[in-house]
């Protein structure tokens, strides 16, 4: 069976790969921005919404320290592994496309 | 500037905010659900309604800072997750909480849950109340067998209890239905956003 929300939407997506490196929260929604040329912007709730899920399935982590009040965020090891179980299942839809058919 | 409302459905309470907003108002306090204090500005300011359920203290600072790291101001809300949430900020184009449909759908659910929980409150208290209240709304005994004065009295003496005793039994079935049309409402915009997936 596959793991836990994948294949991943695509807000959840862009924010894991934005999240490869240690990010608060208005810098994830600027790089998601720029990364997706301007075609994807989060707004604040759905970041939150999306930032705990994926806290919940473990594949980010909060690192800064509870106490501080910028809130930074990093993909785990297993968020590392999902990012590349994703790699694979688009790689393989890219290679359906060059293929032409079936 | 105080206004007092009360409002049971959550997005026309953010349209009325709005609204007043537009006129050169911003929304900066909302006291007991139903004092809503607002203030005089040059800027224009809009509002969104949140609902979130019980937060832990860690949870509850990430809700809070990422919020405000986009430029919002908390102006209604907690941790316990009994009342709405409610965020201003200056209006610049990005003026939603929540920008895909997941998060627009869940945010429906979090509102329904919370709408649902109240209705059911209430009829239970309706419920209750029909009980206590039942057909002895006036508690003077022999009341009713009384003559002329005698009874007058006695029954105006009684009334503003008796009005006091039997208030609830009209406003909580009231409360109830009014917040199970509110639970339909939401969940038909639920259901819209749903198809168009």
């Amino acid at each position: 069976m596959r793991p836990k929300l994948l294949p991943l939407s695509e807000t959840m997506h862009l924010i894991m790969l934005a999240l490869r490196k240690p990010l608060h929260g208005y810098a994830i929604m600027q790089l998601v921005n720029e990364m997706s040329d301007g075609q994807v912007s989060i707004a604040a709730g759905t970041l939150y919404g999306a930032l705990d899920n994926l806290k919940k399935h473990h594949y980010i982590e909060l690192l800064s320290d509870p106490s501080d009040r910028k809130k930074v965020y990093q993909v785990t090891k297993l968020g590392e592994e999902i990012l590349e179980l994703e790699n694979q299942r688009l790689k393989k839809f890219i290679s359906l496309y060059e293929k032409g058919e079936g | 500037m105080n206004k007092y409302r009360l409002f049971i459905d959550p997005e026309k309470e953010e349209m009325w905010i709005n609204k007043i907003q537009q006129d050169g108002y911003r929304l900066v306090s909302n006291t007991l659900d139903f004092i809503y204090t607002f203030e005089e500005t040059d800027e224009k300011y809009i509002t969104r309604t949140d609902y979130q359920n019980h937060m832990s203290k860690e949870k509850y600072d990430e809700y809070l800072n990422i919020h405000e790291e986009f430029g919002w101001e908390h102006i209604r809300g907690g941790r316990f997750g009994m009342t709405q949430q409610i965020w201003s900020k200056i209006e610049d184009g990005n003026d939603t909480l929540f920008s895909d449909r997941d998060s627009k759908i869940n945010f429906y659910k979090r509102q329904m849950n919370f709408t649902g929980s109240l209705a059911f409150l209430f009829l239970i208290y309706s419920f209750i109340f029909e009980l206590v209240t039942g057909n002895n709304l006036f508690l003077t005994s022999g009341l009713w067998d009384m003559q002329g004065t005698e009874f007058w009295r006695a029954f105006l003496f009684e009334l503003p209890f008796a009005i006091m005793r039997f208030l609830p039994a009209i406003l909580f079935p009231i409360a109830a239905v009014l917040f199970f049309v509110s639970y339909y409402k939401l969940d038909q915009a639920k259901k819209a956003l749903e198809k168009e997936k």
